[in-house]
């Protein structure tokens, strides 16, 4: 028979194809989770797009561990344990523990050499403002201070003291409230010393391997320390412990939330209809359907968007719909069924919810937005396909169903049908004015929120953790950072220089409260220069600022002379390089703010801290194309907010569009009762959130997209089928009870993003649902009437 | 050892008992720091104020005016602009060490000076005098010795260096009942 023959066709052919088109794409099936991936291409410069997200895997794998104790003893013990064990679990790198000794003596041998030619900040600008006089007197001052470690071995080789005021000034920057003693990076609080440990994860926070394989291990420190070496304790900060807490409670609530829904799906179907097949069937066709839609976005945009894979599915989920129509129509008080026959009876309704949903959904094509699009693609692909399965495959597979025998929802459903068969009398306005007023203050308390925040929930215990071990570590860099570019390491230490004589403008105006830049540590070659220039008539001549201190401290003429010798011997010296400092080990806590060659030249990060005024720093950027302000919060929330915006309109459009459609095919007023199921029920859900008080954002709007499409083809099967028939009925309240199932009780779900979707989706479909029967009135009405008579 | 700070344990807390513990002391210092690579002392002199738990306010008037407040973790210093500049002791561990010695000395707490040094107590002879050798082999090659005199409190602090320098300050006018905290020293402290 040919229809079997057409049946296998259309299953065997998407597999092969779909899975032809996966097999064959260039990039593979990698379905990308970077945010950033959502912000259309051409706003964002491939360079510095590059470049924001190497800061970004970097601060994802930044780890920091404290292990506290009551005494230094007992807290070094427990350090050393933890870093033997962490070690061990080959998951961590570049773990520092006792070696912080090291790094000060190596930055001291490694500047001493260079200590004409990188002069500290403030010694810099009181030379170059030409009054010698303020810096004679901040070296005096140094020299007479009980607070400063001078001593004779820096006299006789530094008698400026220029070197240790340079490597001051850089440790108050670069360095928080630990302090190193014995090698160890330690922190004391009143009643606890706590060892500080700084690693960096060997991948992403976000691997789940790693996850399972660190996190029972540091978990166990919790409880492992306290007994081991007595009173310890163990805190850490870093997106792993947030990673994995959001893995977690999404495994959880995937557990409790998506396998509950899918076993009242299946028994709720099976109760219903007596048989198995019905739910399987309805499997087969909306897996199909999502397997064509992300073939069909692979081939299209070479990649899929997760974000595009989880809505783009639920909206496939509209499909069954299709398939729930089909089997009730074994419902109908008739005896001669038929599978030809039901689908003929459901045909019309299925083909308009097609085609309505499809150009609900194909109205996001036009968004300027990559993952819309896919959405759009994913949707309209999966939606066809899952219809086809309806049409063509499944009158073959259910030839012989047999009648189900559990009437007795019918009768109820039926009792609810016949309310609405009634005249609309006082009842039905006073409802109606109720409703009215409902939405009008519901939607007046609507706000809009588009934080980042949506998408995280954070776990409170995580929360508290990472916030006491960030106070007690101190100088938290900011989210935000600025970009700096240059044709080569000099151009770019220059550039940067720039940029940070105005951020110290910014400092000195409270506007920010610290930064962070690599030319502080090695000037740019100009600089250098400049710098010696400028100490040149300080130490060499008669009449100098190095006599006149020689002279007040009683420095030996041998002494000063010969720093005035070796002033001059270095001046021959090369400027010391970008690459030296990073090639020697001085450069390691710091190097991270390198990032290395690109396609323009080089890149290199400045750190910020407490940023006041963001419109400030943003303007520093503007005036030079290759600095760049990045505000990676900022720029996610600016996202959402256009995402929001776009689909909001695309969403008004589109459905305008549906309702001129309906209008054609059932006049002004027949379009008109149609339409008002899904429009009331997208309102009331609006309303209730202005209600609880909870904001809209991109994920309560997405929710109403699929209620439109949904609430639409509710209506569309009763206008199109009329009041009478409880098989329609039945259809419309399994498919709205799945659809709770499987979306509404996502409203349970801790994180902002999926429960504020899971609570749209609850209201809207339960009022779509309820209001359904509406949509008969102008024919059903008629019909009944006729039927009567 | 264990015996060895058994039996030192007792003068310590006869010295312990002599010093007044007071929450605020103020008194003038003068500091000589004789440096071998220098022909000469260099001489200073000021203020200096301890508030218990918050630090020690070192005011130098002569012979260039600074501010210095050093708290247990850190120190701060203000420039001639009236900024403060903190600066952790991470670099300095040494200089962490002594700041210690002041704290505890004119806190009256001398006990938690023996983590970091070993204690010989004179504490018969009027004023007492103690002599702190550091534990630690690396600081040991820095600090030769710190050797405390005084009697309801601290009189004289002498710190002698291995690179042959020495650092002698000696306290004055001490003021436990009158001392009065100025607006500007109130702000100093309050950093």
């Amino acid at each position: 028979m040919h229809t079997k023959a057409l049946a296998f066709v259309w299953v065997l052919g998407i597999c092969a194809l779909s899975g032809w088109l996966i097999a064959a794409a260039p990039n593979g099936t990698a379905v990308n989770a970077d945010l950033m991936a959502l912000l259309p291409k051409a706003e964002r410069d491939p360079v510095v797009y590059r470049a924001i997200n190497l800061v970004q895997k970097r601060f994802e794998r930044h780890i920091a561990m404290l292990v506290g104790a009551n005494d230094f003893e007992t807290a070094k013990a427990a350090a050393k344990y933890v870093s033997e064990r962490v070690i061990a679990s080959q998951q961590l790198r570049n773990l520092r523990v006792d070696d912080y000794q090291d790094l000060v003596r190596r930055a001291a041998s490694f500047y001493f050499p260079l200590r004409f030619q990188l002069l500290g900040t403030e010694a810099r600008d009181q030379v170059r403002a030409g009054d010698t006089a303020d810096f004679e007197r901040a070296v005096l001052t140094r020299y007479y201070n009980p607070k400063t470690p001078v001593n004779s071995d820096l006299v006789d080789s530094d008698p400026l003291l220029l070197l240790p005021h340079f490597l001051e000034e850089r440790a108050a920057e670069a360095a928080g409230k630990p302090e190193i003693e014995d090698g160890y990076l330690t922190v004391k609080t009143k009643d606890k010393t706590y060892i500080v440990l700084i690693g960096e994860l060997s991948g992403t926070p976000f691997e789940f391997p790693l996850q399972q394989q660190l996190m029972p291990l540091l978990d166990g420190f919790r409880t492992e320390l306290p007994a081991r070496f007595h009173g310890a304790d163990f805190l850490m900060a870093g997106v792993l412990p947030h990673a994995a807490a959001g893995t977690d409670s999404a495994i959880s609530e995937m557990s409790t939330v998506g396998l509950g829904s899918l076993l009242a799906i299946v028994a709720l179907l099976i109760v219903i209809f007596r048989s198995a097949k019905p739910f399987i069937l309805t499997l087969i066709s909306i897996g199909l359907g999502c397997l064509g839609g992300f073939a069909a976005c692979l081939v299209i945009f070479g990649e899929v968007h997760l974000l595009t894979l989880v809505f783009g599915a639920s909206l496939v989920g509209i499909s069954v719909d299709y398939s729930l129509h089909y089997f009730c129509e074994r419902f109908r008080k008739t005896e001669n069924w038929s599978p030809v026959l039901a689908l003929r009876h459901i045909f019309p309704g299925i083909t308009l919810g097609l085609v309505t949903s499809v150009i609900g959904f194909v109205g996001l094509f036009f968004a300027p937005f990559p993952g819309m699009q896919g959405m759009a693609v994913f949707s309209s692909v999966g939606l066809c396909i899952a219809y086809g399965c309806v049409a063509i495959c499944y009158p073959h597979f259910t030839q012989g169903m047999s009648k189900p025998t559990f009437e007795r929802p019918l009768d109820w459903l039926s009792a609810y049908g016949a309310l609405w068969r009634g005249e609309r009398d006082w009842r039905t306005w006073t409802l109606a004015a109720a409703f009215l007023v409902f939405s009008v203050f519901g939607c007046w308390r609507l706000t809009a929120s588009d934080d980042v925040r949506l998408l995280q929930a954070p776990n409170p215990r995580v929360m508290a953790e990472e916030t006491r071990t960030r106070e007690l570590i101190g100088r938290n860099l900011a989210s935000q950072f600025f970009l700096v570019e240059g044709r080569d390491a000099a151009d770019f230490l220059a550039r940067e220089e720039r940029l940070t004589e105005k951020l110290r403008t910014l400092q000195a105006s409270d506007k920010l409260l610290g930064y962070l830049a690599i030319s502080d540590f090695v000037a740019s070659p100009e600089r250098q220069q400049e710098n010696r220039a400028l100490l040149a008539p300080l130490i060499v001549g008669e009449q100098t600022a190095l006599r006149r201190i020689a002279q007040q401290v009683g420095l030996p003429d041998v002494t000063r002379d010969a720093y005035a010798s070796a002033f001059l011997n270095a001046a021959r010296d090369a400027p010391v390089s970008l690459q030296q400092w990073l090639a020697h080990p001085v450069s390691e806590p710091h190097r991270h703010l390198w990032l290395g060659n690109s396609t323009r030249g080089v890149i290199g990060v400045v750190g910020l801290r407490g940023v006041y005024d963001l419109s400030a720093h943003q303007a520093l950027a503007e005036v030079d194309p290759r600095l760049h302000f990045v505000d990676p919060a900022g720029e996610i929330s600016g996202l959402f907010r256009e995402y929001r915006h776009q689909t909001i309109w695309l969403t008004l459009i589109s459905y305008g569009v549906v309702m001129l459609l309906l209008m054609l095919r059932y006049g002004l007023a027949g379009g008109l009762t149609v339409m008002a199921p899904p429009v009331i029920a997208a309102i009331a859900s609006l309303s209730v959130l202005g209600f609880l008080g909870e904001p809209i954002s991109l994920f309560n709007i997405m929710a109403l997209l699929l209620v439109l499409g949904i609430g639409v083809d509710y209506a569309l099967f009763f206008r199109e089928t009329g009041l009478d028939n409880p098989a329609t009925l039945l259809a419309i309240a399994l498919s709205s009870l799945t659809t709770l199932l499987a979306f509404g009780l996502l409203a349970l779900s801790a994180t902002t993003a999926i429960h504020a979707f899971g609570q749209t989706i609850l209201v809207g479909i339960l009022v779509a649902f309820l209001l359904s029967p509406m949509a008969g009135w102008n024919n059903g009405t008629s019909d009944l009437k006729s039927a009567q008579t | 050892m264990s015996l060895a700070s058994a039996a030192v344990a007792d003068p310590l807390s006869k010295i312990q008992e002599r010093l007044t513990n007071n929450p605020i002391v103020c008194a003038v210092f003068s500091q000589s720091k004789s440096l071998r690579a220098l022909t000469r002392p260099l001489l200073s002199r000021g203020k200096f104020v301890f508030v218990a738990g918050k630090g020690v306010l070192w005011q130098v008037r002569e012979p260039f005016p600074a501010q210095v407040l050093v708290k247990r973790d850190a120190l701060i210093k203000w420039s001639d602009d009236g900024r403060p500049q903190r600066v952790s002791f991470g670099q300095t561990p040494i200089f962490k060490a002594l700041s210690n010695v002041f704290l505890a000395t004119f806190s009256g707490d001398i006990n938690g000076l023996r983590d970091t040094f070993f204690i010989k107590a004179d504490e018969l002879s009027s004023p007492w005098r103690l002599t702190l050798t550091p534990r630690n082999q690396a600081f040991a090659k820095i600090i030769t010795a710190v050797r405390v005199t005084g009697d309801r409190f601290v009189n004289e602090l002498v710190i002698e260096e291995a690179r042959g320098d020495k650092t002698h300050i000696k306290f004055s006018g001490v003021d436990t009942e009158t001392c009065q905290l100025g607006e500007a020293e109130k702000g100093y402290l309050a950093h």
